[in-house]
């Protein structure tokens, strides 16, 4: 076994390289390298992985060097990559009211999962004041809606005050958590700032209490300035990550203001910057899943002439300033940020930004438009965040929600492949080879697992799709060797997957057989070589439904969710409330992420609800009854939690109590379990791991 | 003369108590917190640190405002039996530090004059004044008119 001192994080062409540090004088070097790293390597490799993995679980590593000194002793791909789907999307509330901010998170499109309203203040003494925004209305409201509401603590960057609250910080934990209980709210967001590296361990200690106090199913998370150089004094320091993350549920980074008030010119949060800034976080040894990037919904402003500048303007008022008084607007490459120049002449209506009356001359500002944010959520795949949050609702341009999960589901690759493509690929010069069929890549797939599934090797796999890089996203459609398959037909889920396997997928997946495989189109001209694709995965393409979507595919959803005995209203083809509710009705009937939004889970689903019983005449072999798993991790509850708790028991893995919550006992004992047979263990129970439960203790 | 000398007397007085509750004011804005230590306020304008003992660094820390000037001046008057630290530490205005500068001072039972300065980078800098002690040790020191004046 190999000893590695440290571990440093690059980038090269998009990918992250991990350069494990390796200590000769720990290791045998007696025996030269070329035997000792030649015969040995997939012992070095293994364990090189090893350290890898254990430093940054979770985090897509694309190679491994192994160096000693400035000798690089090995060096190979880590197919550790997976697709990544984002779920958690945070939101502050500030500006506005309840019924602003209702109207605001409405129109978010159900993108949102948590909301964190400015509520928590601070009185003189460092004791808890509640703002005058609480208002209990908001939080049923949000509830409702399947959405968290998780207040921030705020110091409003007062200094003194920040350090107040720590002083105080016994009793002030113990108002929170008091508060958090009593008002059915889901958890608290310290949100202390402009305090220095003298508070570091009293900031932690706060956090600590916090999370001591609170019940297991809140959420206790910190806010903490974007720290892409390192500073270890002033502001900067008095964030411990490492310690903080250990009783917080995630960090969020305010990856912003990069560039502020009184400062120089410049962009609010270049990509560059984000990006040091997450890799400060990993190199800390937060856990990639415990990292929420923060993206602003704003811009800063400079006008030419003037000796300061640098106020916020919100991204909505930038657009509307462009409409008014025109501008140019071109996006740095560099820096992956956007910029408007905008000149008001002299006489032009005026316009108030934060009550600021800009007066005629040309002012310059960088913002955030479409680009500039997808560009940034990618790094939220790119290194396997928790999710995304953003200061603040209603600041940004609207539009954006329209693409917002997309960004999110996919990798930011919106081009998905479609299943039922009007045209065979070799008809479009596609080089695929004739025995191709399509694998659409699931949740917690990688280019290993589905090479191997297909008896294909990676690089094969790579070739045939013309990959460069190990990089796979949910949904991307690959070309597969259909030859070397079972059955092509066949739904590729077992009802109890072994570990490792195209089956051990970590997402829901639908639990209807497959439907048959459209029929490819006849091509104009006989194709060349090869029967067309055949799919391997169902070839039903769901769309996305939600609050405000019209047409017949709503009808055709009300008519089954009328069927399934959940929707009571009338087949009007609009998507409202009364529909929604009923969809959130049917979503957690069914265990599926009740947010009232129809996407492909929920609409097959339903199909499959309402399907007629299949009749014995079915001429192909009846295929096993396929059971569906969620995936359960830290913060899940609920009966599925239960489920998996007693069955835990059971298998002697878990001595706790089965109360339906996900906290760290029954994580441990997921691990405990996974390790016992030989499954990943990441303390994450997904199908694989729900399904090899239901095996062993029957 | 007499009415002369009269008059004169009110403004000097009026004087003497206008600087008096310019002092006063100085130190009851000046709010010192406490770094793994209690900060305990007795008679006579008269601050008690007790120190918890778990590290060297322990204290008070005071942030002064609106001090309108790069040149500034913390002074105090302390007694007690150890070396403590006195130090300022200037962040800019988004919290980024800059610059800091210590004295270490040996303190005695009798209360003596301690003085450090500082040139700011900055005019809109922020301005921590800390007291803390040099070794890791339990102990107590008395502080008294603490202040923080732009030159």
């Amino acid at each position: 076994m190999y000893e590695f001192s440290q571990i440093e994080l690059k980038e090269q062409d998009g990918q992250i390289i991990a350069i494990v540090h390796m200590d000769t004088h720990t290791n045998s070097l007696l025996t030269e390298f070329s035997t000792e790293f030649g015969k040995e390597n997939d012992t070095l490799q293994h364990s090189a992985k090893g350290f890898v993995k254990k430093q940054f679980p979770g985090l897509k590593i694309a190679r491994v060097l192994v160096v000693s000194g400035a000798m690089i002793l090995a060096n190979f791909p880590s197919l550790r990559t997976s697709a990544h789907e984002v779920t958690f999307n945070m939101s502050y509330l500030y500006f506005g009211n309840t019924n602003s901010y209702i109207s605001q998170v409405d129109k978010t499109q159900g993108n949102l999962s948590q909301v964190s309203p400015s509520y928590f203040d601070l009185n003189a003494d460092g004791s808890l004041k509640i703002s005058s925004q609480f208002d209990q209305a908001f939080v049923t409201q949000m509830h409702a809606r399947g959405i968290k509401v998780v207040p921030f603590l705020s110091n409003h960057w007062d200094r003194t005050l920040g350090r107040q609250a720590l002083s105080n910080r016994e009793k002030l934990s113990s108002q929170i958590a008091d508060f958090i209980v009593k008002n059915n709210l889901d958890g608290v967001q310290v949100d202390i700032e402009n305090v220095t590296d003298i508070d570091r361990e009293a900031y932690t200690d706060l956090v600590r209490l916090l999370r001591e106090k609170l019940p297991a199913n809140k959420e206790i998370s910190v806010a903490v300035a974007a720290n892409p150089n390192g500073w270890t004094k002033g502001w900067h320091g008095s964030y411990d990550y490492k310690e903080l993350a250990k009783y917080a549920s995630y960090l969020m980074i305010m990856a912003y203001d990069e560039s502020y008030t009184g400062g120089p010119q410049g962009p609010v949060a270049s990509y560059s910057w984000v990006e040091r800034s997450i890799q400060y976080s990993l190199n800390q040894g937060v856990a990639s899943e415990k990292i929420v990037l923060g993206v602003p919904f704003y811009g800063r402003y400079w006008k030419e002439g003037e000796a300061t500048g640098g106020a916020g303007i919100s991204n909505n008022r930038v657009d509307e300033m462009l409409a008014k008084y025109g501008g140019t607007v071109t996006y740095d490459e560099k820096s992956q940020s956007p910029k408007a120049t905008i000149t008001i002449k002299p006489g032009d209506p005026t316009m108030t930004i934060a009550g600021n009356t800009l007066t005629a001359g040309t002012y310059h500002i960088w913002y955030e438009n479409h680009e500039s944010i997808k560009a940034k959520l990618q790094l939220i795949h790119k290194y396997n965040l928790k999710g995304s949050g953003s200061w603040s609702l209603g600041q940004e341009s609207s539009s954006i929600w329209q693409s917002y999960r997309t960004w999110l589901a996919h990798d930011g690759q919106v081009e998905v492949s479609t299943v039922n493509e009007t045209q065979p690929k070799e008809q479009t010069g596609s080089t695929a080879p004739s025995s191709a069929v399509t694998h659409i890549v699931q949740s917690g797939e990688t280019l290993w697992k589905v090479a191997t599934a297909y008896k294909m090797t990676v690089d094969e796999l790579k070739a045939w799709n013309q990959l460069t890089t190990d990089s796979i996203f949910i949904g991307q459609a690959l070309k597969v060797n259909g030859l070397q398959t079972e059955s092509t037909n066949q739904q590729p889920i077992s009802s109890q997957p072994a570990a490792n396997t195209p089956g051990a997928v970590s997402a829901p997946v639908p639990t209807t057989p497959a439907p048959a495989p459209a029929p490819a189109p006849k091509p104009a001209v006989a194709p060349p070589r090869a029967p067309a694709p055949v799919v391997a995965v169902p070839a039903k393409k769901y769309p996305t439904l939600r609050m405000g979507s019209s047409g017949s595919a709503v009808t055709d959803m009300q008519n089954k969710l009328k069927k399934a005995g959940i929707y009571k209203g009338s087949v009007h083809g609009k998507y409202d409330t009364s529909t929604r509710n009923a969809v959130i009705a049917f979503q957690k009937k069914y265990q599926l992420k009740a947010d009232g939004v129809a996407g492909p889970a929920t609409l097959s689903k339903l199909d499959a609800v309402i399907a007629p019983t299949k009749v014995a005449t079915v001429s192909k072999p009846a295929t096993t009854s396929v059971k569906k798993y969620p995936t359960l991790r830290s913060g899940s509850k609920g009966a599925a939690v239960v489920d998996m708790q007693n069955k835990l028991k059971k298998n002697g893995v878990y001595r706790g109590n089965s109360h339906g919550v996900y906290d760290a006992a029954t994580r441990n004992g997921v691990i405990a379990f996974q390790k016992k047979y030989k499954l990943k263990a990441d303390g994450i129970a997904g199908p694989a791991t729900l399904s090899k439960l239901d095996a062993v203790i029957k | 003369m007499k009415k002369t000398m009269h008059v004169l007397l009110v403004i000097l007085l009026a004087f003497m108590v206008k600087s008096q509750s310019i002092s006063a004011k100085e130190m009851t804005s000046l709010p010192l917190l406490g770094v793994g230590a209690t900060v305990q306020e007795e008679q006579n304008g008269e601050f008690l640190i007790k120190t918890e003992g778990l590290k060297a660094g322990e204290g008070f820390v005071s942030t002064p405002k609106d001090l309108e000037s790069k040149n500034i001046l913390f002074q105090m008057e302390a007694k007690g039996s150890d070396v403590v630290i006195l130090k300022i530490e200037e962040t800019d205005a988004r919290g980024k530090f800059l610059k800091e500068k210590e004295l270490e001072v040996p303190l005695t039972g009798t209360w003596s004059l301690k003085q450090l300065d500082l040139i700011l980078e900055s005019e809109s800098s922020q301005i921590d004044v800390l007291v803390l002690t040099k070794e890791k040790k339990k102990t107590e020191f008395s502080v008294r008119n603490v202040s923080v004046t732009g030159q």
